[in-house]
């Protein structure tokens, strides 16, 4: 085999991988922030691909251009979720709240199948077949962007994590709940920012990943699946670490797909996952 | 400007304390004394609203904040430094300074409190990028009252200050609760150490399973025939 369809696969397991690492760096903050392990999120991402899909055919408009419609939309949609969803729940027992999630998962796929239909479909864009030369070798330009989005996202976040008030409060809710809520930290209006943010990261994830994948409605649950197993490999709560285990699962599962094959090869994140768990349960970074 | 009247509240079921008024002067320095249990941190937990009161009132500054939310009670000027858990360990000790500092009012002021906490306590200054787990006691223990100090209060509800700490660092921190009351700042102390206590309070109120039975001058305490066999070792 040549270097350039290895570097084919590297990228290409970069790019879903950051995927994965854009998903679960928000089920980090939401985690961090609320103890809270949205189920449904994979359900968001694949319904805001099917939103690209609409945007797609009335208004003719290239998914990396709707991300500035869809941001603020999911946005918003974040601030709802905590507010009417999610914060009401925080008081009822654990196994209500967890059955609450699962009814949404349900609730979210059969809506978009009735909206959208079965078929899965795909979202044209105007560079999804345009290459980057690297040397002697031609890589597709939708799996760099994935890829270079999933970096920019976590720098961004970083910063706004070291260096913002926002930032601060968050951290210290998540390392002190009770000591964070005692000072006078408005911890439920945190929590809601988080939610937000975590839909916008799901925003972006959407229009970065379509150019490259086709859409169906079951698809958001194992996306969930995915950002949950990079979740507790990173370290839950340790947003650096969904970084790196996002790319680390992407990477392993592209290389095991193309050697092994796909039934094969799709195990891998599982086999990553058991490892993780029995030699480093509290995932490769630890707590943030 | 801070007044509680027959407040009534605890942790669950049973009430920690019952009909309990206790109040505090503009300037005043009063420590709630009494041994574990007697029912001291849950009575500023719950002037803080971190715990809700069965009944009575809490009166600061004329308003009744009993119930209300902790951000607002903060927002307001009530701030309480705990007597266990107090820093954020992972955050330096000029992150956990300014995550002090979080309503309005206190923000505008950020430069001039930083420099009034470091002022108040030079080895925090020393120590501003070092992490809170990397702390010892004593530091820890300035480190929650300067950060109470950040949150520009009219009243600080110190719990326990000398809880787990070594002698020295009870001195130095009691030290600078002198200091703090030198500068006017109104301070409720809850503490099982009666010696510093009453040596820094202007009054004192004397808990015991939950209600106060006595209650006078710092120097009238100390004199007082059963406060000294009871908590000042005869």
């Amino acid at each position: 085999m040549n270097p350039g369809t290895l570097a084919q696969v590297l990228v290409q397991g970069l790019a879903y991988g950051g995927v994965y690492a854009l998903l679960a760096m928000g089920l980090t903050l939401m985690y961090a922030v609320s103890r809270a392990l949205n189920i449904a999120h994979g359900n968001f991402l694949a319904l805001c691909m099917y939103l690209l899909l609409t945007l797609s055919t009335s208004l003719r408009l290239d998914p990396y251009v709707s991300v500035f419609i869809t941001v603020p939309v999911f946005f918003g949609l974040g601030l709802l979720f905590y507010r009417y969803f999610y914060h009401p729940l925080q008081k009822a027992e654990l196994l209500l709240s967890f059955q609450a999630m699962i009814a949404l998962v349900f609730i979210l796929t059969e809506g978009t199948y009735m909206i959208w239909g079965g078929n899965a479909v795909q979202v044209p864009s105007a560079v999804q077949l345009a290459h980057v030369r690297v040397g002697s070798m031609q890589i597709s330009l939708p799996l760099v962007l994935a890829a270079g989005a999933a970096i920019v996202v976590a720098a961004v976040l970083y910063l706004m994590l070291k260096r913002t008030d926002l930032g601060h409060q968050i951290r210290a809710i998540a390392q002190r709940p009770e000591l964070a809520r005692l000072i006078g930290i408005n911890v439920v209006r945190v929590e809601m920012l988080v939610f937000g943010m975590a839909f916008v990261l799901v925003a972006i994830a959407a229009s970065f990943v379509v150019p490259f994948w086709t859409v169906t409605p079951e698809m958001g649950f194992s996306f969930a699946l995915f950002a949950f197993i990079v979740l507790v490999v990173g370290g839950m709560g340790n947003f650096l670490g969904a970084l790196a285990g996002g790319f680390l699962v992407g990477v392993a599962t592209a290389f095991s797909q193309f050697f092994l094959g796909g039934s094969l090869g799709s195990a891998i994140p599982y086999v990553i996952f058991v490892l993780v768990l029995i030699f480093k349960p509290k995932g490769l970074m630890g707590t943030m | 400007m801070l007044e509680i009247r027959g407040l009534t509240g605890g942790y669950g079921v049973v009430p920690a304390f019952g009909d309990i008024s206790i109040k505090v002067d503009q300037g005043e320095t009063v420590a709630l004394l009494g041994s574990n249990g007697a029912g001291k941190t849950a009575l500023l937990l719950t002037t803080v609203g971190v715990l809700k009161p069965v009944s009575g009132s809490i009166l600061f500054e004329g308003a009744d904040i009993a119930g209300m939310h902790t951000r607002d009670i903060v927002g307001r000027g009530v701030v309480m430094v705990p007597s266990s858990d107090r820093v954020f360990p992972e955050l330096t000790v000029e992150e956990n300074l300014r995550v002090g500092c979080c309503s309005s009012t206190a923000k505008a002021e950020r430069k001039a409190l930083f420099d009034r906490v470091y002022k108040l306590f030079p080895r925090l200054h020393e120590r501003k990028s070092q992490v809170g787990s990397t702390l010892s006691g004593g530091e820890r223990g300035m480190l929650a009252v300067g950060r109470g100090v950040m949150g520009n209060p009219k009243i600080l509800l110190i719990d326990e200050p000398s809880q787990g700490l070594a002698p020295i660092m009870i001195r130095h921190l009691f030290a600078a609760i002198q200091v703090l009351k030198e500068h006017g700042f109104s301070i409720l102390l809850a503490e099982q150490n009666a010696r510093m206590a009453l040596d820094v309070c202007d009054r004192a109120y004397v808990l015991r399973s939950g209600s106060v039975v006595l209650s006078g001058r710092a120097g009238d305490l100390r004199s007082n025939e059963s406060i000294r066999k009871t908590y000042l070792g005869g």
